[in-house]
This record gives C-alpha cells, sequence and structure tokens, in this order.
C-alpha cells in the first residue's frame, strides 16, 4: 500500500470502517455454518450460564445454547431486516416521489400531505399500532418499518425529480420525443439512483435498531429464533446473573447499525461535492 | 407575519384529522369483528352487541368517524378492555411521567448538544472535534435499550447507586433521561457542528471580530443565534423520535408513562389504548413541530417575511 493509498483510507475513514463493518456481517450470514461450529438452536441443559470462555466465546444462555453460534446466525436475520425493509421502502416510496415530482401539481399535493400525515406519527408508534393491528411476527414489523420510512424516500426522490426534470438531458429528451416514462426511467431515476443508495444505507443503521428494538418489546421476531433483539429480550431476565446475555447481542447490534451509517456517511462525503466541501 | 402565522396554523389541525382518519380506519380494516375486538376476545356475545351499539359500529363508516371525532373531542376515547377504565383518565395519569421523563431528557440533550457541536465548529480539525464527531455516530447509532440494560447492571445492580427501576425521586431519573438523551444529543451535536460551520466564515462574523468582540460573544451572540434556525427544526423533528425511544425506555425501567401503557395495550390487545395513546402522541408531535415552525420564523425574520 503506497502512502497515497494510506491518506485515501484515512480520509475516507467513516467509508472505510463502515464497509469493513457492513461486509463483515455479509460473510458472518453468507458463512455463518463455517464460523460458527455450534447449532444455534441446540439446547444442552447441563451447559446453562456458561460464562464466556475458549469453549464458548459469548458463554452459553438458559438452554444451554451457545451464544457466539446465536450472534453469528443472528447476522442472517439482520441482513433479511435490512434487505426486506429498505426494498419494501424503497418500492413504495419511489415510485410515489417520481410520480409526486414529475407530475406535480394536484397529485404532488395529495402524496405530499400524506407523507406529512405519517411524519406526525413517532416511527415506533406507527410500528407498533400496526403490529398491534396485523399481530406480532417479524414480516408484520418490518412491514411496518419500511412503512415509516416510506415518507423519506417519497421526499428525497421527490425532489430529486423536481430538480433533475429541468435539467438540460431532460429538456433534450423531451424536444427528441421521449415519453414521459422514458424520461423517468432512464434519465431521472438513473440520475437519483446515488442520492437514493446513500439514503438507503442511512436507513439500513434504522432498520436494524428498529426491527431489534421491537423484537426486544416482543412484537418482532420470537424466541426462539437468534435475532438480536429477542435474544436480548429473553437475556434481560438474567441480569447481573448473566450479563453476556445482553452484553454481546447489544453490542452487535450497535457495531451493525454503526457500521450502516458510517457507509452511507462516508458515500455521501465521497460522492455528494456539497458535504465534501464542507467535512 | 401575520400571513406565515396563518400558513403555519392552518396545517396541523388538517394533518390531525387526516391522522385520526388513519388511526380509526385501522382498526375497521381489520379482518374480523371491530365490536369483538373493541369489547376484548374474552367478551360475551351481549357486552359485543353493547359495543357494537355504543360505539356505532351498525352505522355507516362516516357516520362512526363523525361519532369517533365527536367524542375524542369531548375527551372521550373510550374505555379500556383490559382495565376497563376510560382511555382518556388512563392516559392522564400515566402523561405526567411521559412528560416529565421527555422534557428532561430533551433539556440534557439540547443542552449537550449545542455546547459539543459549538465546541466542535470553533475547534473544528481538532482532537476534541474528532471525539465530539465520535461520539454523535456512536450516539446514532447505540441501541438505547442496550444501553439501558447495560446501565441498570452497573449502576443499580452491581454498583447499587441508582434505583434499578421505577419512578420516584430525582435519582430514579438519571439512568432512563440519560439514556433516552443519547441519540437526540448526538443529531443536536452534528445538526449545531454543521450549522455553525457555515456561519463562522460569513462576513458579518468577520465584521464582528474586526469591531474587538471577544471570541465567546461572537460565537454565541453573533454565530450560534444564526445557526440556530436549522436547529430549531431539527428539535422539533427529532421529538418524534424522542416519543418513539421514550416507549422502549419505558418498557425496560419499567417506567409508569404512556409508552409502557401502549405496550401492555399491545399484549393484551387492547385497541381502544393502543387507539388512544396514538392519537395522543400525533397530538403532542404535531403541537411541537408548530412550536418549533413558529420559533424558527421568530428567529429569522427572512423566513416569516418570506
Amino acid at each position: 500500500m503506497s502512502k497515497d493509498d494510506f491518506r485515501a483510507v484515512f480520509r475516507y475513514r467513516n467509508l472505510t470502517i463502515g464497509s469493513s463493518i457492513v461486509l463483515i456481517l455479509i460473510l458472518c450470514g453468507l458463512f455463518a455454518p463455517l464460523l460458527a461450529r455450534q447449532d444455534p438452536y441446540a439446547q444442552n441443559l447441563a451447559i446453562t450460564f456458561q460464562q464466556p470462555s475458549t469453549t464458548h466465546f459469548f458463554g452459553s444462555d438458559q438452554y444451554g445454547r451457545d451464544v457466539f453460534a446465536r450472534i453469528v446466525y443472528g447476522a442472517r436475520w439482520a441482513l433479511f431486516e435490512v434487505v426486506m425493509s429498505v426494498g419494501m421502502s424503497l418500492l413504495f416510496g419511489v415510485p410515489l416521489g417520481l410520480a409526486a415530482g414529475f407530475f406535480g401539481k394536484r397529485l404532488d399535493s395529495l402524496i405530499m400531505w400524506s407523507t406529512d400525515i405519517l411524519y406526525a406519527f413517532p416511527g415506533i408508534v406507527l410500528a407498533i399500532l400496526l403490529v398491534a393491528m396485523l399481530g406480532p411476527s417479524l414480516f408484520n414489523t418490518l412491514l411496518a418499518i419500511s412503512i415509516f420510512a416510506v415518507p423519506v424516500y417519497t421526499r428525497l426522490s421527490r425532489n430529486l425529480t423536481h430538480t433533475l426534470k429541468r435539467m438540460e438531458f431532460s429538456e433534450a429528451a423531451y424536444a427528441l420525443g421521449a415519453g414521459p416514462w422514458r424520461i423517468l426511467f432512464t434519465h431521472i431515476l438513473r440520475n437519483a439512483f446515488v442520492p437514493l443508495l446513500i439514503q438507503a444505507t442511512l436507513t439500513a443503521g434504522d432498520v436494524i435498531l428498529s426491527a431489534s428494538g421491537l423484537s426486544f418489546l416482543g412484537l418482532g421476531a420470537q424466541p426462539p429464533a437468534a435475532e438480536w433483539g429477542a435474544m436480548m429480550s429473553e437475556g434481560r431476565n438474567f441480569l447481573g446473573v448473566a450479563t453476556h446475555l445482553s452484553l454481546f447481542p447489544g453490542l452487535v447490534i450497535t457495531i451493525a447499525a454503526l457500521g450502516f451509517n458510517m457507509f452511507g456517511d462516508g458515500l455521501r462525503d465521497i460522492l455528494d461535492p456539497k458535504f465534501q466541501k464542507r467535512s | 407575519m401575520h400571513t406565515y402565522l396563518a400558513q403555519k396554523l392552518i396545517a396541523p389541525p388538517l394533518i390531525l384529522l387526516l391522522a385520526s382518519l388513519l388511526i380509526f380506519s385501522a382498526v375497521r380494516l381489520l379482518p374480523g369483528d371491530p365490536a369483538r375486538l373493541m369489547a376484548g376476545m374474552q367478551a360475551d356475545q351481549v357486552t359485543v352487541e353493547s359495543v357494537r351499539h355504543r360505539l356505532g359500529f351498525d352505522q355507516p363508516f362516516p357516520v362512526q368517524y363523525g361519532r369517533f371525532l365527536e367524542r375524542a373531542l369531548r375527551g372521550d376515547l373510550g374505555q379500556s378492555t383490559r382495565s376497563q377504565q376510560p382511555v382518556a383518565r388512563e392516559i392522564a395519569e400515566r402523561l405526567p411521567y411521559t412528560v416529565a421523563l421527555t422534557t428532561v431528557s430533551y433539556g440534557v440533550a439540547i443542552l449537550f448538544g449545542l455546547a459539543a457541536g459549538v465546541l466542535a465548529a470553533v475547534y473544528r480539525g481538532s482532537w476534541l472535534d474528532s471525539l465530539v464527531m465520535l461520539c454523535a455516530i456512536s450516539g446514532a447509532s447505540v441501541a438505547n435499550f442496550w444501553v439501558a440494560l447495560m446501565a441498570m447492571d452497573l449502576f443499580a445492580v452491581k454498583l447499587g447507586w441508582l434505583p434499578l427501576m421505577g419512578a420516584g425521586e430525582w435519582r430514579s431519573y438519571v439512568l432512563p433521561a440519560a439514556t433516552l438523551a443519547l441519540a437526540p444529543t448526538a443529531v443536536i451535536a452534528r445538526m449545531t457542528r454543521g450549522s455553525m460551520l457555515e456561519i463562522i466564515h460569513q462576513d458579518y462574523i468577520r465584521t464582528a471580530r474586526a469591531k474587538g468582540l471577544g471570541d465567546a460573544k461572537v460565537y454565541l451572540k453573533h454565530a450560534l443565534r444564526n445557526a440556530l434556525v436549522p436547529i430549531v427544526t431539527i428539535v422539533g423533528m427529532n421529538f418524534a423520535a424522542l416519543l418513539g425511544g421514550a416507549v422502549i425506555t419505558e418498557s425496560v425501567f419499567n417506567w409508569p408513562g404512556v409508552g409502557r401503557l401502549l405496550v401492555d395495550a399491545v399484549r393484551y390487545r387492547d385497541y381502544p389504548t393502543i387507539q388512544g395513546i396514538t392519537l395522543i402522541t400525533v397530538l403532542f408531535v404535531v403541537v411541537i413541530n408548530l412550536a418549533a415552525d413558529l420559533a424558527v420564523g421568530f428567529l429569522n425574520p427572512r423566513i416569516r417575511f418570506d
């Protein structure tokens, strides 16, 4: 690695650290059976509440399950939460924002008013309302989390569309006879991709925190799932006796959220010239 | 100024009205019988029928919504299926605890966030700036229920310095308020730093310095006042997130507030209580956002006369 490479790594500290954490999370999810040799769901009542040791890196829980294995397998749950929730928010939010920004007038007012109403609900409260109606399960929790993230994507894509449709390349495409759908999908959406990607990465950290928070309250993933929030929900009953049951899952939730936030920040530093000058 | 006030005052009642329609519809859109849901799963058929008639489920949807709205405006949010108490009374009993906790937390967050943000901007590029930014990005990423459990384990279980759970004397506020303040402090510190950095290179700051004003006066009187506009907006917008955080924090610390009442209501499928709490929460968010909008207009005359 040359001196310049080192400088670049230091300059883009957030991106380097954030992307490394996200990469580790993905690798843990993909290669969980290779990293954790023990079955995350196998109970062994002879070894309950073991403290961290070389046999059980993060100790064992009240059913003698290996906490390290459960945390490694938990990466799959975290990634599933991020992909599902961010994917659903993008799927609902972006088309609404594109339509509002492009077609304007009444449609714009209607869509923006709807997002304003959703903004009036605290995210978790809206999610709890929806989960209460639909029943506690991870899928319903993720659906609820994606609904409260929809206004963020709608607003962002609406503002981007508003700006991009007045740019010369859009006007040139229109002058050459391109229809509205072609301009929307091949010109505007393509140029809005980077800001949307940055927002998606920044939202991923919030998704992990919200989903694990709702699982912690017993409204998301249900035991015996090796989901980090659900693990903490079980572990909180043994505070003081087996603190490691809450310590390690909470630590990885924080590291994962930090990773996505730093990755998003780093991407913004590089790709958004406005932030490049300021930082 | 009057136009600005009028513009800002029109939106909140409309948002409240539409949010109430959304909350009201949520229960009606459920598969199954809404009267059964409102009466509780254990209720007998006679009770279900009486609830159906009392709440007007046998009427058309617009009539039902009109009645719901009329009762809500009179302060009647229905009856809890769990405790059989009026929901409004249950909320009124718990609300002071939530208001006290969120006020203390937000006070702490604003104080520390502003101080940290100003210091980071003034000493830009120094170790202090790096430390504040590191804390800010960590504070926004940390799982507050994890911090709450770890703080309980250390300060209440192991050291015995602070109460483990519940609300009482001032010491019982320390752990829940500190936990709840983490995320907003981080957001406010970041916003203050960014906003101050944009301001301190402006010509009028240079002029203030050239006139011989001291650092404290330049930064606090000239720079911070102008940097406050986006900060006040963020403070208003983050109030919703703070209320959301309070739901989890109250559950962890067994705090007898509205957040814990909501989680308990979900566990017992107590729909009138869930509906009532959501409505009150939205009311709080809308009012705080309106206050923030008006404060922004007060701080920046260009906005109110635009």
